[in-house]
């Protein structure tokens, strides 16, 4: 496992890139809140899946990435996607060795606190907080969940991508 | 781990200081990328609505234009007549002229991910001369102002956005308040109405032009609700855009006769 290499290794990158685009795609205006959290959901697959490759600073990165195209304050969803990912990483052979329904509920409190993380930095900025409906991207991630681990588990099996 | 969070935070509030806004320029170049590729359906779907027509459609589209235009430039030619009665009255006045506004045509290309917050992107920035602060106009009434300029695009606030507020009058007796957003796409709330002024439900309410942001005379919003509640001391007075913020694609920024006095 050591230093091994990915054979298909741009695929993570471009899933990042796929989820990226999807995050800034304009939806109505009143139906934003029903827009799963994909980037914080990939990296979370990511991780649950090479936890060698990619852990927090990768999350930072990422983070700030995110900020930058999405025009929210730097440091915002790096700071979200950091802590997120710190618990994901202790919580790593629970989470595999659950069951499908458990994952949900799982990544459910996993992303509503990413969620919460980002209501803190705008509350900081004096905006207001329309709290009663925080978690429902939350509750969106988690019904997306088996659809896109069962989806990228396949992909990664047609794509031969391992260590 | 803890010491990246700290660093996050540090980011955070360095942001405030304005040393690191070339910087962010440039990555924002990077994010108007992105704006493109979501933009790019609905690019195809225009360009396939504009060559997939029939010439039935063609021609019927065309003889409902040209009786629009009919009806327009009657209006048009009473609006002559008026304007120049009202340009002599304010010379009576010794008061200000009104001046013609300058606008740009824009197209909205995003929406802010945020669901906190009302915020558009659209497709002009400061090489097209746009500035912070510039309102922005649909066909229908006021949209919101510019906060953020980057060279290629920038960023609007819309009047909805609980953090905004202008100042407006009731277009029937000209009656100040001022309007602000509640997060709610389809809602104003007016500030310090006291309950004897008169407002009516249906009062359509124009900018004021106090507070140098927005021009005068845009029509902003209309009156939909009032609630005098005796325990209050003000009411509760409750106003619809008229901008239609959830489905305009075509925009207009203005650039008012002030400004244009400014910037040569």
């Amino acid at each position: 496992m050591e230093g091994g290499k990915l054979n298909n290794s741009w695929l993570i990158g471009f899933s990042f890139l796929v989820a990226l685009v999807l995050m800034v795609y304009p939806l109505p205006l009143d139906w934003r809140w029903l827009r799963p959290e994909l980037m914080c959901l990939l990296v979370i697959y990511w991780v649950l899946r090479f936890p060698q490759l990619l852990g927090v600073g990768m999350a930072f990165v990422l983070g700030l990435v995110q900020d930058v195209v999405q025009g929210s304050l730097l440091g915002q969803h790096a700071l979200a996607l950091v802590v997120t990912i710190y618990i994901t990483q202790l919580s790593i052979h629970r989470l595999r060795t659950y069951g499908t329904i458990q994952q949900m509920m799982w990544i459910f409190a996993l992303v509503a606190m990413h969620e919460l993380f980002l209501y803190w930095v705008s509350m900081l900025l004096g905006r207001e907080a329309l709290f009663a409906y925080f978690w429902a991207p939350a509750l969106i991630s988690a019904f997306i969940w088996p659809l896109l681990s069962h989806g990228l588990d396949r992909l990664c099996w047609v794509m031969r991508l391992g260590v | 781990m803890l010491a990246l969070i700290a660093v996050a935070l540090i980011i955070a509030s360095r942001f405030f200081s304005p040393s690191i806004e070339p910087v962010k320029e440039k990555l924002d170049g990077f994010a108007l990328g992105f704006y493109w590729i979501t933009d790019l359906p609905n690019r195809f779907s225009n360009w396939l609505d504009d060559s997939l027509v029939s010439r039935e459609e063609l021609l019927e589209e065309n003889r409902s234009l040209k009786g629009e235009r009919l009806i327009l430039q009657r209006k048009l030619q009473q609006y002559a007549t008026l304007a120049a009665d009202n340009a002599r009255l304010r010379q009576l006045m010794n008061s200000a002229e009104l001046v013609q506004d300058r606008v740009l045509i824009a197209e909205l290309i995003g929406v802010s991910p945020d669901p906190t917050e009302q915020v558009v992107v659209v497709n002009k920035g400061s090489e097209q001369g746009v500035f912070v602060g510039q309102p922005l106009l649909d066909a229908y009434g006021l949209m919101g102002q510019v906060i953020e300029v980057n060279p290629y695009f920038s960023r609007v606030l819309l009047i909805t956005d609980a953090s905004h507020a202008l100042s407006v009058q009731i277009n029937r007796n000209g009656v100040r308040a001022v309007a602000e957003g509640t997060g709610d796409l389809y809602e104003l709330k007016l500030r310090h109405v006291s309950n004897t002024v008169d407002v009516k439900v249906g009062d359509l309410l124009v900018s004021s032009g106090l507070g140098q942001r927005f021009p005068v005379g845009y029509p902003v919003a209309d009156v939909v609700s009032i609630l005098h509640d005796p325990g209050k001391s003000f009411a509760t007075v409750i106003a619809r855009p008229k901008a239609q913020l959830n489905r305009s694609r075509h925009v207009l920024l203005a650039f008012s006769g002030q400004r244009n006095e400014d910037r040569p």
